[in-house]
């Protein structure tokens, strides 16, 4: 009676459950949990908004400001977006998303302005700063020569 | 009474009906409620448990967007679900139809059509929170319940 | 009415023991199985506090005779649970009985299982319908066997009246007749395997499947009572005769444990039977050991 037997361990080998309320402990650094973004880092790509699947990221240009916002009620959390951003500014929390009571309520949008590399000068200072820039080289290499091992023999 | 209102409260959160109901979901979310209930967390112990009919629960988790061929079910099935009652939307889809928002099967988020109490994010949420949700929906139904109550008495 | 039947109407085995013991059993049977499972279940005052909760539901404003008859049938059930109870012969010597109530207790252990049926036919649902079915053709199928076992015992004793069949006795016939019951009982209780009727979430909740608030409060302290009588009917069948009262009582209460720890495990242990199987269990075997049980006692009284 090989139910029977299963249960006999079973009644003796005690109870699995956990005793609830039970507090969540993420064990794992790499649970998949909220977005959130470094708003100092981000350069505005909108590479995560547009690999998203299901739209929770948006990215909304006007000139050099653009918004990003996030609603973690849509997301499935897939981490597509994390695997995207190339700057890195991405990052997932390792915990459960909390909940709530009305629709939207989690998002979060963020203001940014589009930081653009320096300008390149006019040609003058461009030539001027190109030979300070040689001269800078030239005397770098002696002493990377005088560095250099010598062929002849040392007398 | 009093004693008896105070009693209806701290029943209305020790004892739990809950009605599951799926509108297309991908039984992700379905899955995780029904882990809930099997031997590693076992609600039991807090004494929910699963009804099977709406009639006689006190909760409705709802899973998935709500499909158009689902749309009539859902409607009446929370009119079925006798009063006090609370509503607890599980995983992303019925927040936001996640993937398939403007697709012409979908008739769109749950909050469209029915109140809803609470929402568990999640793809699919995970026990711990569905049991969190499940409590914090059972917190509303108890306050619900007394302000029915004191309604019904300011009406006679 | 002599006291001791005001005793078993109201006090014990009737209202006020009855209905604790009863939300006791329910308790039991649920923690047991989750024990059996490995998990923890429910808290011990779980049956009470449902029955708070749903005596607070609204429930939908229904109008007309079949409103009145959905509240009529589990108050029905209840009463005639408690009528059962205060006829069982915990007491034996005491002789509170009436000849033939042997008669009148199996009446009034069957009419709960009525009003299921009707139940589920007045709620005018479809699963109310199913569900009506399953438990008209289970309560078919057992009562072959539950009613040739009463009368087994009842040509045992040459007399139907339950201060006579109480009590265990050396008569073979005897418990064969108790075995019979036994067997019976997970059905009229609608446990696994023969849980068919009430097949939770199958065909959504059978019979019940319109109720709502404190009629269905009420079916599940008929659940409840249904337990207390049923397990109670064989304890007084196999209790050492001549006890003194309060022996009698610890006993009746400690046999009835042990009957509901042993339907636990079965409950446990089984899975859903379908009708066709439960039917075929009833009737071809049980049934064989019943008829073979009360030819045999024939004979035997014939022959004595």
């Amino acid at each position: 009676m090989n139910i029977l037997k299963l249960i006999l361990d079973n009644l003796r080998q005690g109870t699995v459950s956990y005793r609830l309320p039970h507090v969540h402990e993420c064990t794992s650094n790499q649970y998949r949990g909220l977005i959130h973004n470094d708003a100092e880092r981000c350069v505005g790509c909108a590479a995560c908004a547009y690999v998203c699947p299901t739209a929770a990221i948006e990215v909304k240009r006007a000139g050099d400001n653009y918004s990003w916002s996030y609603d973690p009620g849509k997301c499935t959390f897939c981490s597509r977006c994390i695997e995207r951003c190339r700057p890195n500014t991405l990052t997932m929390e390792s915990k459960l998303p909390p909940l709530y009571s009305a629709q939207g309520e989690l998002k979060t949008v963020l203001e940014m302005v589009r930081k653009r590399p320096a300008k390149p000068a006019t040609p003058a200072v461009a030539a001027a700063t190109a030979v300070a820039s040689a001269a800078v080289n030239a005397a770098a290499k002696p002493a990377t020569a005088a560095l250099a091992p010598n062929p002849e023999p040392a007398k | 009474m009093k004693v008896l209102e105070r009693l209806l409260q701290r029943a209305r959160t020790k004892s739990i009906g809950l009605f599951h109901l799926n509108t297309g979901s991908c039984n992700g979310c379905d899955i995780e409620l029904v882990t809930c209930l099997s031997p590693r967390y076992d609600v039991e112990q807090l004494g929910i448990h699963l009804e099977g009919s709406p009639r006689h629960a006190d909760i409705l988790c709802i899973t998935g967007p709500v499909t158009r061929n689902t749309l009539e079910a859902v409607k009446q099935v929370y009119a079925q679900v006798c009063e006090p009652k609370a509503v607890v939307a599980l995983g992303s889809c019925p927040a936001s139809c996640n993937v398939f928002a403007g697709s012409p099967m979908i008739a769109g988020p749950l909050s469209k059509h029915i109140p809803v109490d609470v929402f568990v994010p999640g793809c699919p949420p995970h026990p711990d929170a569905i049991i969190e949700g499940i409590a914090r929906a059972a917190q509303i139904l108890a306050e619900r319940g007394v302000a029915q109550e004191a309604e019904t008495a300011v009406q006679q | 009415m002599n006291t001791v039947a005001m005793i078993a109407l109201f006090a014990f085995p009737g209202l006020l023991f009855a209905i604790p013991a009863g939300w006791l059993s329910v308790w039991a049977e649920h923690k047991a199985v989750a024990r059996m499972q490995r998990r923890i279940g429910p808290p011990m005052l779980q049956p009470f506090w449902d029955f708070i909760k749903l005596i607070g539901k609204r429930t939908p404003a229904r109008s007309g005779i079949e409103a009145n008859l959905l509240r009529l049938y589990p108050a029905l059930s209840i009463l005639s649970l408690l009528g059962a109870l205060a006829l069982l012969p915990v007491f034996p010597q005491n002789g509170h009985g009436f000849s033939g109530d042997g008669i009148l207790l199996v009446a009034l252990l069957e009419l709960p299982s009525i009003c299921f049926i009707l139940a589920g036919f007045t709620s005018g649902s479809l699963f109310g319908e199913v569900g009506a079915v399953r438990e008209a053709v289970l309560s078919v199928a057992n009562n072959l066997v539950f009613l040739l076992a009463m009368v087994t015992l009842a040509v045992t004793q040459d007399t139907f009246q339950l201060a006579a069949l109480g009590g265990a006795k050396l008569n073979p016939g005897h418990w064969i007749a108790v075995i019979g019951i036994v067997l019976c009982i997970p059905a009229k209780l609608r446990l696994n395997p023969f849980s068919t009727s009430s097949a939770e979430q199958e065909i959504y909740s059978g019979p019940l499947t319109e109720y709502a608030g404190a009629a269905l409060g009420l079916w599940q302290m008929a659940h409840g009572l249904e337990w207390i009588a049923l397990t109670g009917l064989v304890a007084t069948l196999v209790m050492p005769l001549g006890a003194p009262w309060w022996a009698a009582a610890v006993l009746f209460v400690a046999i009835s444990a042990a009957l509901v720890l042993l339907y636990s495990i079965v409950a446990a242990a089984t899975a859903r039977f379908t009708l066709e199987r439960s039917i075929n269990f009833y009737w071809r075997w049980a049934a064989v050991l019943a008829v073979l049980a009360i030819v045999s006692t024939v004979c035997m009284r014939w022959h004595a």
